[in-house]
């Protein structure tokens, strides 16, 4: 009877520990889902700006969007998982600085920086990458007085507005003028990565 | 040093709210003495951010969600003796209240060396519990016209604006560097 209850004990604790075991793993296994999840959505939601019609959208559209993308790729360059290649060097006592930031083949982001001696910077331009590595924003800062910061985004066609999303009219020279000078800085950076391909297909 | 009120005369002016606040404005006979603001009510320091051109506040929220708690209304409802507005969408309460002294005496401050993007003030949605809901915290997404996140600013950068903010008074500043996470593209600065 004495060795019936023990047997009964073993099997009831054997029961439980496996019960535990199984649901720790559900537990671990519906973690890791929900990152999967988080992940998805960001991709999801950055796939879904992108093929908006931007040139419709009013200025709150534009400014929520802006930031939502923004804050995409702000969060991609400061993942651990995201790897990033620098070049840098000294011109005129200011360090001149490419920050390419990317997981496998996928570029995310490029940062173009240059600082003085004192660390303070002077110029700014950075470009963000849809899935197949196409250019899909650049925004450039180059003047600490005026402190304006002017931003071209590619979706359908190709936008400029200032740092707080305000649309700013361009004729179709100036925007020929804008997508030259931006193909031609993005290709002279990417002379130091040759090994990541890349597209800047704006009209 | 900005005209001030104590936990006392939080009351007086909480009272005086209802009488329908403060009509200066800057320029002559205005609150300003170069640009220190001489307010001494909560309602004259709101004027004082809302004519002060290093101070922008946003008109609308990154959720588009339309409401009367933007940060441009919570910041004019204050100025007007009236109570500012939380949104009612996510975790936002969905109710009222007046915005905290140190922190519209902290945001004159931090605009004294930097001109400032605040995105949210006690609208928008925050988690549970957010010192947004209670007038005591704000949310900058642009200083100096530079978009508050690791590929826009230096490193440098971020670290003299969360101690310019600690000067100014904040008890608690969240960063891109110090908490990448949440706050990847805007400083949260409590006081």
């Amino acid at each position: 009877m004495k060795s019936t209850f023990r047997i009964i004990c073993l099997v009831s604790i054997v029961m439980l520990i496996s019960h535990n075991y199984s649901w720790s793993q559900a537990i671990i296994s519906k973690k890791l889902g929900t990152i999967a999840e988080i992940a998805t959505q960001m991709i999801i939601r950055l796939d879904d700006h992108s093929k908006i019609k931007i040139q419709n959208l009013s200025h709150e559209e534009l400014y929520s969007k802006g930031e939502i993308i923004r804050e995409f790729f702000a969060k991609t360059s400061s993942n651990p998982s995201t790897k990033n290649k620098i070049y840098s060097e000294k011109k005129n006592n200011n360090e001149t600085s490419i920050n390419l930031y990317y997981q496998t083949k996928r570029v995310y982001v490029i940062v173009h920086r240059i600082v003085n001696t004192t660390g303070d910077m002077l110029f700014n331009k950075v470009f963000y990458f849809d899935y197949d590595n196409n250019c899909i924003y650049c925004s450039e800062w180059t003047d600490k007085t005026k402190m304006t910061y002017t931003n071209a985004m590619y979706w359908e066609s190709l936008v400029r507005f200032d740092a707080d999303y305000n649309r700013i009219e361009i004729d179709p020279a100036q925007k020929k003028q804008i997508i030259q000078s931006t193909k031609l800085s993005l290709d002279s950076l990417m002379q130091h990565f040759p090994e990541f391909k890349y597209s800047l297909n704006w009209k | 040093m900005l005209g001030g009120t104590n936990t006392d005369d939080e009351q007086f002016w909480n009272f005086m709210r209802g009488s329908g606040g403060s009509t200066y404005r800057n320029g002559p006979g205005g609150l300003y003495t170069g640009n220190e603001c001489k307010a001494l009510s909560p309602m004259q320091l709101a004027e004082c951010i809302l004519a002060n051109p290093n101070i922008q506040l946003a008109d609308s929220h990154v959720s588009k969600v339309v409401d009367a708690a933007y940060a441009s209304m919570n910041m004019t409802d204050e100025a007007n003796g009236l109570m500012a507005h939380t949104s009612c969408y996510g975790n936002a309460p969905c109710a009222e209240t007046t915005l905290s002294t140190d922190l519209m005496k902290g945001i004159l401050d931090l605009a004294k060396n930097y001109r400032i993007s605040i995105s949210e003030i006690v609208g928008g949605s925050h988690s549970k519990g957010s010192a947004h809901y209670s007038g005591d915290c704000i949310d900058v997404n642009l200083i100096n016209g530079i978009h508050v996140d690791v590929n826009h600013l230096t490193s440098n950068a971020i670290i003299a604006f969360r101690n310019a903010a600690y000067a100014a008074g904040a008890k608690k500043v969240l960063d891109p560097l110090n908490e990448p996470i949440n706050h990847s593209n805007h400083f949260h600065i409590q006081w």
